[in-house]
């Protein structure tokens, strides 16, 4: 333990500022000809994008001078309100649909997606849950229980709205930390095997589901129509080459890419900025995830440890789903990329989540 | 206690190292499959985008109306439909095909070829007019659709037709101002797209670029519509009379470098220039050199006046008609003995300016040839120019010599002709030669305005006068420009006729001539330079029989356009003009009778009228802007006497009415 790590870690965010901006730059770059057709302003979601960018980022300032354990005081009340908002989406007047889907909170102009603050809510109450068990994760009833149910709870709203995508990465969250904080591994697979058939259930039961999953498998079975997507990203990457069209000279995103701006992001970042755009984003995220690993393994209490690994998860476990969906890799879910993507809510929620992170990585 | 902390740390910290892992493996694999996507795989996919591509087509707004000085229009862009058709939503191409036939200027089969296109995108038949646009769109045909295109218009016909150019399908400037000012002319394309709708797979064009500034610029021309029909008409005329294989003629303003009128012989309709062979597309006014013959003669005779080798009154004896030089026999058309210089321009001997050019030297001599602009590009406004051919002078033999004096073994630009001699016209300064005057946007603002622009100095303003005088002569009884002379107006010019070499036998030809006449007028102050160049008459082809009768026929008409008074006035009381609209005009003494003793007030004059006031009494002329003097400094009255410059400026409208 170097002095270093007793100071706030530079380049972690300088990793996340760099994302950041990447995001500010390609959100301009995808969504300016849109921007003019729908709103006449070619600004209009760089403006929106960047006001929470800036908002965000102080955020981030201010949350990582605050102790990190003052979050585990809250961290009941905070479970407790993030699945009150999930359910206030399903209000009519209060909820927003969009897409087939009822995921936003309109408040004063703005969408808010509760579903972006549960996911750090239930990274606080798994980490607090589980640093106060201590060595009762080992006892099934003690270490994975409750955890269950809660996480369970969650998901189930999730899975009304529907918003698979992110129902997904708290399954796999709350997977990962029980398995970090030390409960049996025989538990973990007794929890895994019933998983497999609902999931195979969930990926079949709905239509459209399970037309992303025969698509995945073979895309152009459907060039039209579902498999639509993945090709036109195919072909933003295949456009793209090593070093790109250039910023703001891609096609794909004009029509071809469908959410361009938001889950497709990377296949406009792969065509305009090339392979070597892409190790750009990759090295970022790579080099986020290996500060944020630090942070969690080195500082704080069991408690912040197990909090800060939680965050550094959440976040990168979407990132490499919504990236492998991107390359076709894992059939469509639906999910934004970390700190880039179009959307206020995952924008100010990421960068909470790194202010955390700095304020465990501050104190002992 | 807790066990994460103190019972396992080293196996809960492998637990934590397994996660990490997993991840950089994850992202690991990501930057693996990316490469593959877009490089080992790319050349596939990006050759599947392309075809998608093929369904985006690039939209042009309305073209910049051209229009000649005075604002008549010379080229529009007029509104038209266009059709398409996306193949792969037709049902039934052969019924398809039937329907469209009967609108549609292409045959059935080639509709057919159409309909049956793998393309998600085809055109049927680009720039409809509007009413066949119309039968078409009632009929509600399916997979058909339409998008507004504009289709290049010249009212005017074979009007200026080399100097406009024109415009290709997809509104490329080709030729002439449509190609030189195609960056202004031309809007911002828009792209549309075939475009597949979130849920079903409706195809629609929509745009996807910005939108473009729909509304067409206004480019005006130094053109004065009038005088460039009178230009062409006349020029017709005369090639059609002598048979002759075509011609040139360019009116310049001397002061400025605008060029008035440009006309080519054989013309051709710019809104069907598909129909001509491209080489009659070429502006020869500025595309082509010829070897000018005699009319060189006049800046022969202009450097050896410059120089001092020759005076005005000197005389020169011409051989008789034969004169050996460098083993060659130069000849003239009718014997002379003893000539005046002047005498030597008014009858074009070839002998006596072989002897001036002897006793200029050539180095002297070449070096007026390169300052009166030959050799090199006068910068026009105008694709494709010429420079001329003027060799080193390091590679002149003896001869050389003699037959640049005439005209033969240089060749010049048409437009190269008429800036030099607009310099002898203006006191010496080489102007550079515009055609556009101006751009503006579609709400009138001022965009781009080109000003008249010096880019030499020929010979001085006394030399300028003295060959203005001499060149009067040409057109008096017994010269060889007789025919240019016009009742009441001083002519001043000299004709040319040079013989073409034959491109087979590389000699002179004996049949192929290039008859010239070029002039200004007034000739003590010039509003126009006139060049008039018929290429290869039949029958006589003497530039004083063929080219002066068209320059005099020419500069009478043009000279009503231009509200020219007849000469005799105008040199008796040459501030007439001002003293009617300068609010306080002080008496203006004439330079030539007293000499200035002040400053005179300059308002309202232009800067022509302003120059020619201060010709020849060494004040340097500063000018500022455009139009009529509004101010100046010093003002009026002040003492003459010890002033270098005077600086004026001028200004469109004039502020004291």
């Amino acid at each position: 333990m170097g002095q270093q790590n007793f100071q706030k870690d530079r380049l972690l965010l300088i990793s996340v500022l760099g994302l950041v901006l990447m995001g500010v730059l390609m959100v301009y770059s995808t969504t300016s000809v849109m921007a003019l057709r729908e709103h006449h302003d070619q600004t209009y979601f760089l403006k929106r994008h960047a006001i929470f960018a800036f908002l965000g980022i102080l955020v981030l300032g201010v949350t990582s001078r605050i102790d990190y354990k003052i979050w585990q005081k809250f961290s009941y009340p905070l479970l407790g309100l993030s699945l009150l908002l999930m359910l206030l989406v399903f209000i009519p007047g209060l909820g927003r649909s969009s897409g087939g889907a009822q995921r936003w909170l309109q408040i004063a102009g703005f969408s808010f997606q509760p579903a972006e603050l549960a996911k750090i809510t239930l990274v606080i109450y798994l980490a607090d849950s589980l640093s106060r068990k201590g060595e009762k994760v080992k006892q099934f009833l003690y270490g994975v229980v409750p955890h269950l149910v809660v996480t369970g709870a969650l998901v189930g709203v999730l899975l009304l709205q529907p918003d698979f995508g992110t129902a997904v990465v708290l399954l796999m969250v709350m997977g990962i930390l029980l398995f970090a904080a030390g409960v049996r591994l025989k538990h973990l697979l007794l929890l895994v095997l019933p998983v497999i058939p609902a999931f195979y259930f969930l990926l079949w039961s709905v239509p459209y589901r399970r037309a992303r999953w025969t698509t995945f498998l073979d895309p152009w079975s459907d060039p039209q129509g579902s498999g639509f997507q993945i090709i036109q990203s195919y072909l933003a990457f295949g456009q793209g080459g090593l070093f790109g069209q250039g910023l703001g000279n891609g096609h794909q995103k004009l029509f071809y890419l469908p959410e361009a701006h938001t889950d497709f992001i990377f296949s406009v970042i792969a065509e305009e900025l090339g392979f070597v755009g892409v190790v750009l984003m990759l090295g970022l995220l790579f080099c986020f995830l290996w500060r944020g690993f630090l942070v969690a393994s080195t500082r704080g209490s069991v408690f912040g440890r197990l909090l800060g690994f939680g965050l550094v998860c959440s976040i990168g476990i979407q990132a490499v789903l919504n990236i492998a969906v991107v390359v076709g890799v894992l059939p469509t879910k639906g999910l934004p990329l970390p700190f880039v993507s179009y959307g206020g809510s995952a924008l100010l929620a990421n960068l909470f989540a790194v202010g955390i992170l700095r304020s465990i990585s501050s104190r002992d | 206690m807790n066990r994460f902390v103190h019972a396992g740390p080293r196996r809960l910290n492998l637990r934590f190292q397994f996660v990490k892992a997993m991840m950089t493996l994850g992202v690991a694999l990501l930057l693996l499959r990316c490469f593959v996507l877009q490089v080992v795989e790319g050349d596939r996919f990006r050759k599947q985008a392309l075809r998608q591509h093929e369904g985006m087509v690039t939209i042009y707004p309305p073209r910049a109306t051209l229009t000649d000085r005075e604002g008549n229009p010379l080229a529009f862009s007029l509104e038209t439909q266009s059709a398409f058709v996306h193949p792969r939503e037709v049902q039934n191409p052969q019924k398809l095909a039937k329907d469209l036939s009967s609108f549609l200027s292409v045959d059935y089969r080639a509709i057919l070829k159409k309909l049956n296109s793998d393309k998600p995108f085809v055109w049927l038949e680009r720039r409809l007019p509007e009413p066949i646009a119309e039968q078409i769109q009632i009929r509600n045909l399916p997979a058909v659709g339409f998008v507004r295109e504009h289709r290049r218009y010249y009212p005017k016909r074979d009007l200026a037709g080399h100097l406009l150019g024109f415009a290709g399908i997809d509104s490329q400037g080709l030729e002439g101002i449509e190609l030189r000012y195609d960056e202004w002319i031309r809007g911002e394309p828009q792209q549309m797209a075939v475009e597949r709708d979130a849920l079903g797979r409706r195809l629609e064009l929509r745009p996807v670029s910005l939108e473009p500034t729909q509304l067409p610029k206004e480019i005006r021309l130094t053109i004065n519509q009038s005088i460039q029909y009178i230009a062409e008409v006349e020029l017709e005329k005369a090639v059609k009379s002598t048979d002759a294989k075509g011609g040139v003629v360019i009116a310049m303003d001397p002061w400025s470098g605008e060029i008035l009128a440009m006309a080519v012989q054989p013309s051709f309709n710019p809104n069907i220039f598909w129909e001509y062979r491209p080489e009659q597309w070429r502006n020869r006014a500025v595309a082509d050199a010829y070897e000018p013959g005699s009319t060189f003669k006049v800046f022969l005779v202009a450097a050896a006046l410059e120089a001092g080798v020759v005076q005005p009154e000197g005389t020169l004896f011409c051989e008789n008609g034969k004169y050996r030089v460098g083993g060659r026999t130069i000849h003239d058309v009718h014997p002379h003995g003893w000539l005046t210089v002047p005498e030597v321009l008014k009858l074009s001997s070839n002998i006596c300016v072989t002897k001036i050019s002897q006793m200029l030297g050539r180095n002297l001599w070449h070096q007026s040839i390169r300052r009166f602009g030959f050799g090199g590009l006068t910068g026009i406004d105008l694709p494709f120019e010429a420079s001329g051919i003027v060799r080193p002078v390091e590679q002149w033999h003896a001869i050389d010599e003699a037959t640049t004096a005439f005209g033969q073994g240089v060749s010049t630009s048409p437009i190269q002709l008429v800036r030099a001699m607009a310099a002898i016209a203006n006191g010496g300064n080489l102007m550079r030669p515009y055609v556009v005057r101006e751009i503006r946007d579609h709400e009138g603002k001022l965009l781009v305005e080109n000003e008249p622009q010096v880019s030499g100095k020929a010979i001085s303003d006394h030399t300028a006068a003295e060959m203005r005088k001499m060149l009067q002569e040409v057109v008096v009884s017994g010269g060889t420009g007789v025919a240019a002379r016009i009742e009441g107006y001083a002519v001043a010019g000299k004709t040319g006729t040079a013989q073409k070499v034959d491109p087979k036998t590389k000699r002179y030809s004996q049949e192929d001539y290039v008859s010239s006449f070029i002039g200004f007028l007034p000739a003590e102050d010039p509003r126009i330079v006139l060049l008039v160049l018929v290429d290869e008459p039949h029958g006589v082809h003497y530039g004083g029989t063929v080219a002066a009768p068209v320059f005099k026929r020419i500069a009478e008409q043009a000279i009503v356009h231009l509200n020219l008074p007849p000469v005799q006035d105008f040199l008796h009381s040459p501030s007439s003009l001002v003293t009617v609209t300068g609010p306080e005009a002080v008496s203006k003494p004439d330079p030539e009778e007293g000499g200035l003793e002040g400053v005179p007030n300059l308002a309202g004059m232009s800067l022509r009228e302003v120059l020619n006031r201060f010709q020849g009494t060494g004040l340097q002329v500063r000018s500022k802007g455009n139009g009529f003097v509004v101010g100046q400094d010093p003002p009026p009255g002040s003492l003459l006497e010890g002033l270098k410059e005077i600086r004026v400026e001028l200004a469109t409208q004039m502020q004291t009415q």
